[in-house]
């Protein structure tokens, strides 16, 4: 090969290499405006309030120590009443561009409807360059402004929320969901999609359930741990019972559900045996190493616990709402059903048989 | 101007089969397939790999049996001079429009998913004009660029596979579904066919692998094609594990999606589902290199699998290629393109060539069990056993 058509050659390579690299989204960390967290407030009667929240970008190492924890973001809010309305409408505000690609917390309130936040889910995902990995949930109307409040332990641009959903050390019970989970149980039939509820005081521990229109079923701090006991999600609970006068606590609490779904025309029939164990950690001493008090405690931490599921089982019952996905792991396995009449939805409801069984030890330095 | 093609070991035969079938397409799958099968989707795509695989076997049959130097002048022995390049343009039209559909496809995928502000045309262009660079060298230089890049890709794509598969959600809705009605089955395994569909690259190689290993080069070439359907079994087990079958027929680019998902909190890069981007841009261009490659060695003259004209027709090709990625309209169009009119299409069509000119070669060599030279293999170059 001649020098200049190795030349070009070169030349046609590294102009390849641009072009591929897609020069035209390139844009510097300073020319974006990356949002971290989105609310929502929905407003029934006209247009919600969307709030898009930003790290500031004067704040650097040196600086960290000077600006207060709530200085440490910039808002912007407007009114709109679609995602893209909402992007369009945020962008008329910001000098930068705006991009959601690194968006860390998806929030909205406790009034959105069913319906509703279906579509803006629907919206939402399908743009390509969006985080899916997003964490969802849905805040008590109207409480949003506290939203902001930060610990004095964050650093940006990292969020209360974002920490709090990705904890998993922190959670009792796993209730983050990220948002492809919330959209695919959107379109997935026999599912009521489930997001994590905060109450007006920033408290965690409950969840909000979509049915098929209107607001959200919330559960109870007691249902959603029954929810959480039969979909296998209570990691490190801890129990606290009285047996005899006396009170017994149990930490660690953990376990399984296998579950077994039969339909044979009517309600769904479900079989449910729910394994947990945990940790003695308080007991009247002296009291506690006996095999026959061990047995007691585990009967009546099991009692405890069958309460909680059929508390959580007759709710969803009676809202018509199936946040245990039965209908579903029953039609994965006859996909066949998936128009049946005597499936309908949401009219379907589940008898439930539960099985609690309970193992207790007892470690420590003490018996 | 003579020139003898070197010949290219069966290993390199082996990862240029495998990068012309399958690598070029799969992004765009399962969608389709499960919406028409849901989980009986592992039957219609073990039935597409058992026909790529028998396609695969008589083309080496056929070749071996004419025991002819190049493709061109088997067609030739086979069909008759004016017959055999008209079949083959046949096959490569097909071939290019499927590919001119891929390559728009995916095209509006990198606009989706990484450069929404980039024109399409560019990096649809760029690709294109990637693979013609590739597809002009020899046969060595393709062979050893697909040699050295493939394996590589492969191994990053399955590491992202691998890491992926933390994120299933439903490994019951994976089990195979048994009850899909055969019609609907056979329907998904025609829709599956574009990742099998190669301009006969099995046949128009075969003459150039150097004979040294154990295996012959059919046998490679089948063990190329089963491969490819074990590595797709476990996409659609993850996809559908994954986000369960009732999502995924929504999805344009349901793998994408999948690996976009694949987040790694205790690694300096999170994302690494973005390498995803360099793999499949870097098989799609060896891919469409290797599809041009045969494509223009197969419809030049039958002279001893050598065509001086050959860079030019490379150049045509990527040309027209680019230009059909670029006429299509939107991605819906693409789509009933893609799996209601191509894919059927050059199923049938592939199907029916190679089982006729199977069955001609047999009738024509049934006395004397040699190649009938009526055809013509052109003077001076002597048959020779592959």
């Amino acid at each position: 090969m001649r020098w200049q058509a190795r030349w070009a050659a070169v030349a046609a390579l590294l102009l390849s290499l641009t072009l591929l690299a897609g020069c035209w989204d390139q844009k510097g960390i300073s020319d974006r405006a990356a949002a971290l967290m989105v609310s929502i407030a929905w407003n029934p009667s006209g247009r919600s309030d969307w709030t898009f929240y930003f790290p500031n970008p004067t704040v650097t190492v040196n600086s960290q120590s000077q600006i207060k924890s709530t200085q440490q973001l910039y808002t912007v809010a407007v009114a709109a009443d679609s995602w893209a309305g909402a992007e369009r409408a945020a962008q008329r505000l910001l000098d930068r561009h705006l991009y959601l690609g690194q968006l860390k917390v998806l929030l909205w309130s406790s009034n959105l409807p069913a319906d509703a936040a279906a579509t803006l889910v629907d919206a939402y995902n399908r743009q390509g360059i969006s985080s899916k990995v997003t964490y969802v949930g849905v805040a008590q109307a109207p409480s949003l402004p506290h939203l902001l409040q930060a610990s004095p332990q964050e650093v940006v641009p990292r969020l209360k929320w974002q920490h709090v959903f990705s904890c998993a050390p922190c959670e009792a019970i796993q209730l983050s969901e990220p948002f492809w989970h919330v959209w695919d149980d959107v379109h997935t039939p026999g599912m009521s999609p489930v997001a994590p509820y905060i109450t007006s005081s920033g408290a965690l521990s409950q969840i909000a359930v979509y049915g098929h229109r209107g607001p959200p079923v919330i559960f109870t701090p007691q249902q959603t741990l029954g929810w959480a006991l039969l979909t296998s999600r209570v990691t490190r609970e801890v129990l606290t019972l009285s047996r005899g006068g006396e009170r017994y606590a149990v930490t660690g609490v953990h376990g399984r559900a296998t579950t077994r779904v039969a339909w044979t025309g009517g309600p769904l029939q479900v079989d449910v045996h729910v394994a947990m164990s945990g940790a003695l950690a308080q007991a009247p001493y002296g009291t506690a190493g006996r095999p026959a008090d061990i047995r007691a405690i585990e009967t009546t931490a099991a009692r405890l616990l069958l309460a909680d599921c059929e508390a959580a089982v007759r709710e969803a019952n009676a809202r018509h709402v199936d946040p245990f996905g039965y209908a579903r792991s029953l039609l994965f396995a006859h996909p066949e059903w998936v128009h049946h009449p005597g499936l309908a939805w949401p009219a379907l409801s589940s008898h439930v048989a539960f099985t609690v069984s309970f193992n207790l030890t007892t470690p420590g330095v003490t018996t | 101007m003579t020139q003898r093609v070197e010949p290219i070991s069966s290993g390199q035969y082996f990862w240029m089969i495998m990068v012309s079938v399958m690598v070029g397409s799969v992004y765009l799958w399962p969608a389709y397939v499960v919406g028409l099968a849901g989980p009986g989707a592992y039957a219609s795509l073990l039935a597409a790999t058992v026909v790529a695989a028998s396609v695969t076997v008589l083309q080496a049959a056929w070749m071996r049996r004419m025991d002819y130097r190049s493709y061109p002048a088997a067609m030739e022995a086979t069909w008759s001079p004016w017959l055999a390049p008209v079949l083959t343009w046949i096959t490569m039209l097909l071939m290019l429009a499927l590919d001119a559909v891929i390559l728009y496809l995916y095209g509006e995928l990198l606009q989706t998913f990484f450069y929404p502000a980039t024109p399409s045309w560019v990096t649809v262009g760029t690709i294109g004009a990637l693979a013609v660079w590739i597809a002009v060298r020899s046969l060595t230089v393709v062979a050893r660029n697909v040699q050295f890049w493939f394996p590589l890709l492969l191994a990053s794509f399955l590491l992202v596979v691998a890491l992926s598969a933390g994120d299933m959600r439903f490994p019951m809705a994976a089990t195979p579904n048994l009850g899909v009605p055969p019609g609907v089955l056979a329907r998904a395994s025609v829709a599956t066919w574009f990742l099998y569909a190669n301009p006969c690259t099995t046949a128009a190689l075969l003459p150039h692998v150097r004979r040294t290993g154990r295996w012959s080069a059919g046998t490679v070439a089948v063990a190329a094609i089963a491969l490819e359907g074990v590595i797709l079994m476990v996409i659609l087990f993850i996809a559908l594990a994954t986000l369960g079958p009732a999502v995924i027929p929504d999805m344009t680019w349901p793998i994408i999606y999948i690996f976009s998902i694949v987040k790694l909190s205790s690694f300096f890069v999170q994302d690494v589902g973005m390498l995803i981007l360099i793999i499949w841009t870097t098989a799609i261009v060896l891919h469409l290199a290797v599809h041009s490659y045969v494509a223009a060695w197969n419809v030049g003259p039958p002279v001893g699998g050598y065509n001086p004209r050959r860079q030019y027709l490379v150049a045509g090709l990527g040309l027209a290629l680019v230009a059909g990625a670029l006429s299509v309209g939107s991605v819906a169009e693409a789509e009933v393109w893609l799996f209601q009119i191509l894919t059927p299409a050059d199923l049938a069509w592939t199907v029916a060539v190679v089982a006729a000119t199977t069955l001609v070669a047999w009738w024509r060599t049934r006395r004397t069990g040699a190649p009938d030279r009526a055809g013509g293999s052109g003077p001076g170059v002597p048959p020779r056993r592959v």
